[in-house]
């Protein structure tokens, strides 16, 4: 089922055009990846998305409401954040929520808010004041309090600013968790490697504008798999690739990528033995993403050098 | 209305959280006690028996009789003759008020002011005077004490102002006269001024407006909050003033008369200006039920600078912009109305309107400056009120289809 529908969207301030012809949809149980230098136009989607902003041009849809002309509709269904996730610091994290959930309208207050606090792990400084937590924890705080209402689209904007290594980690079991339970999660990033890792698809903004839309697993599997070797006689590898017409790629003086699948690499192994060749160390590599948002972004700069 | 209710909860929960609230309510009520108690002191150095006060006179108008009496002006010497019956007149009212027997020496009085009244009138000279328009005062207070039937406050008037006996009831119209151009103003915007530009500063205003609910709703529920709390204030300035006066004065005095709504006409006499007062035209009140109107006039005119501080909240993202305009126009408004300045347009600016003192209430100060005269106290307590209301109406609606088209992009 789609859950978010972003056609045509545009916005002008004054002469200068922030964002244009933005396309998206966002099915529900689906992790969307909005990827993009800082500057690109992100935020100012994101706002236009939530009715921060007014559009130019285009039209948002959430759940089938229209977010201009049924706003409040469309609005119980969203959960968001939105930057950084800034709540009253002289609130204790309880009252915040408190506060929000009444907003929402949401039944039963205490018991849901008990529900996503523990879902957040916040429950034992939930009623200390926010001005006391660090940022791991506000961003904790803002994940909850756009979970309040079970939306059926999340929308994060940069949510791991600010968290470690560990944080990040089970930020993303969490979103997981949420887009098995068949929430639509809209995650705005400019890290790669955070969007590989969670995203099912993912689009990338330049200059305002979508570049590619992908989906991951296809990217990660139309690109194949290669094997990235450490030897000492590196001409003597090179020789026996050239002479079955094996493409590779030398990387430095004694390392190489080589496409070979898995399943080979046993066999590549006792190649290379065999001919006294001593291999030093040996991995596969997946090409991610990062080649190809270069690619667009490159593409751009290139455009934007030849004019 | 579920909606409101509930960002009216949301707001007032945020505003007693925070300890800015507290201050202010607790600045107000130590400046009321204060200001009460300054204008109590200076009021007991001030105060002097008012039979001395007329003895003084006598013996003193007296001995200047002594001096001129053989060669001096005919009419100087007819002048102070008739002074030195007034107040002998007076002493003997005094006397008799002092003695409880207040009713017939009052009757006495009346009769001989209004004798004297019609002589005046006669005159040409005395037809726009100071002292005449003394005598049409004196006249309707004693008037006022006789339609009442409650004794008379000791009042004294020779030349040009009169010393009337304070009660916690002047005492307080006099000390809000003086706390609400500036004090409880400011107070008030201390308070409001940030009201939606606090959630912008701090980036809370993004997550408040991307709930189920309308934007003018939530701006709706802000501008009740804004008003509930300008009014509490208003009652706590009020409350804190008057209980405070009680405590000095005594509660005595409730049904002292009071002049409303007084308009001034300024009279050429012998090339020379003279502002009369028109007691005529004006409405006689007892005091209290003139402090219950004063009240009312400052709740308006502290709602129209809610308004007023409530517009630059939703216009600027900076809490410290929204609070600094307000109260640069108050300072400023209040500076600007000390000096003399002749545009009858100022009748119409909001600060011209803040205290009911000397607008139409009328001024217990002896010496008014012009620009109170031509600006100022034509203005009657209605036409006040309707002032205000426009201050408080425009500001309102310009806030709100402001914030409804607002593009939120850096909050």
């Amino acid at each position: 089922m789609e859950v978010l529908a972003v056609n045509n969207l545009a916005k002008k301030i004054g002469d200068k055009t922030i964002v244009s012809q933005i396309q998206m949809r966002v099915n529900q149980g689906e992790v969307y990846g909005f990827l993009g230098p800082n500057g690109a136009g992100k935020t100012t989607t994101i706002r236009m998305i939530v009715g921060l902003i007014k559009p130019t041009k285009g039209s948002v849809r959430i759940c089938g409401h229209d977010i201009e002309t049924d706003r409040e509709e469309a609005m119980k269904s969203v959960g968001a954040i939105v930057e950084n996730p800034e709540t009253y610091s002289y609130l204790s994290g309880y009252k915040n929520l408190i506060h929000y959930a009444r907003l929402a309208g949401i039944p039963n207050k205490e018991k849901r808010i008990k529900e996503v606090v523990t879902f957040v792990k916040l429950t034992d400084r939930i009623h200390d004041k926010v001005k006391t937590y660090s940022l791991g924890m506000r961003q904790r705080l803002g994940l909850a309090q756009a979970l309040l209402g079970k939306p059926k689209l999340l929308i994060l904007d940069e949510p791991t600013n600010g968290l470690d290594p560990e944080g990040i980690r089970e930020f993303r079991g969490l979103v997981r968790q949420l887009a098995d339970q068949g929430t639509a999660v809209f995650v705005s990033s400019h890290i790669l490697k955070e969007m590989e890792a969670i995203c099912d698809r993912i689009a990338i903004i330049k200059n305002g504008r979508i570049v590619t839309e992908q989906n991951v697993a296809k990217v990660l599997e139309g690109q194949g798999q290669k094997v990235r070797i450490k030897v000492d006689k590196i001409k003597k590898v090179e020789a026996f690739l050239q002479q079955n017409e094996i493409s590779y790629q030398v990387i430095d003086h004694n390392t190489m990528d080589i496409p070979i699948a898995e399943s080979e690499v046993s066999e590549f192994v006792r190649f290379l033995s065999m001919h006294n060749v001593n291999l030093r160390s040996i991995e596969t590599v997946k090409d991610s993403l990062e080649e190809l948002f270069f690619n667009f972004t490159a593409d751009e700069e290139g455009e934007k050098k030849n004019a | 209305m579920r909606d409101i209710g509930i960002v009216i909860l949301n707001e007032w929960m945020k505003m007693r959280h925070r300890l800015k609230i507290w201050l202010v309510f607790g600045m107000t009520i130590l400046l009321a006690i204060g200001f009460s108690y300054l204008s109590f002191s200076g009021d007991q150095n001030k105060a002097t028996d008012i039979a001395s006060v007329q003895k003084n006179d006598l013996a003193y108008n007296t001995k200047a009789l002594e001096k001129i009496k053989k060669n001096g002006n005919p009419e100087e010497i007819k002048e102070l003759e008739k002074a030195i019956k007034g107040t002998k007149q007076g002493i003997n009212t005094t006397e008799n008020i002092l003695k409880g027997n207040w009713k017939p020496a009052i009757q006495k009085q009346l009769e001989y002011d209004k004798a004297e009244l019609e002589n005046a009138k006669q005159d040409k000279k005395t037809l726009h005077s100071a002292s005449t328009s003394n005598l049409e005062k004196q006249i309707a207070f004693n008037e006022h004490y006789l339609k009442q039937d409650e004794h008379p406050l000791l009042t004294h008037n020779a030349g040009s102002f009169s010393i009337t006996e304070s009660t916690a009831y002047s005492a307080t119209k006099d000390v809000l006269g003086l706390g609400l151009s500036l004090l409880l103003p400011l107070m008030v915007i201390l308070i409001i001024a940030d009201i939606v530009s606090d959630e912008a500063t701090r980036g809370t205003l993004k997550l408040l407006l991307i709930r189920p609910i309308s934007r003018t709703k939530i701006l709706f529920g802000k501008w009740i909050v804004s008003i509930l709390v300008t009014a509490l204030l208003a009652v706590i300035f009020f409350t804190t003033v008057l209980l405070t006066n009680f405590a000095l004065y005594g509660t005595f005095g409730a049904h002292a008369p009071q002049f409303m709504d007084v308009s001034y006409i300024m009279q050429m006499v012998e090339q020379s200006p003279f502002v009369e007062p028109q007691y005529s035209q004006a409405t006689l009140v007892p005091i209290s039920e003139a402090l219950f109107y004063g009240f009312l006039h400052m709740l308006i005119a502290s709602i129209a600078i809610t308004s007023l501080s409530f517009l630059f909240s939703t216009i600027f993202a900076s809490a410290m912009i929204s609070t600094a305009i307000p109260m640069v126009i108050v300072v400023a408004g209040s500076v600007l109305l000390s000096m003399s300045l002749k545009f009858p347009f100022l009748r119409y600016f909001i600060c011209t309107n803040l205290s009911f003192s000397s607008t139409w209430l009328e001024s217990t100060y002896a010496s008014m400056s012009d620009f109170y005269l031509l600006t100022r106290t034509n203005i009657t307590m209605t036409g006040s009120i309707m002032i205000l209301l426009g201050w408080i109406v425009v500001p309102t609606v310009i806030a709100f289809i402001h914030f409804r088209k607002k593009d939120i992009l850096n909050a």
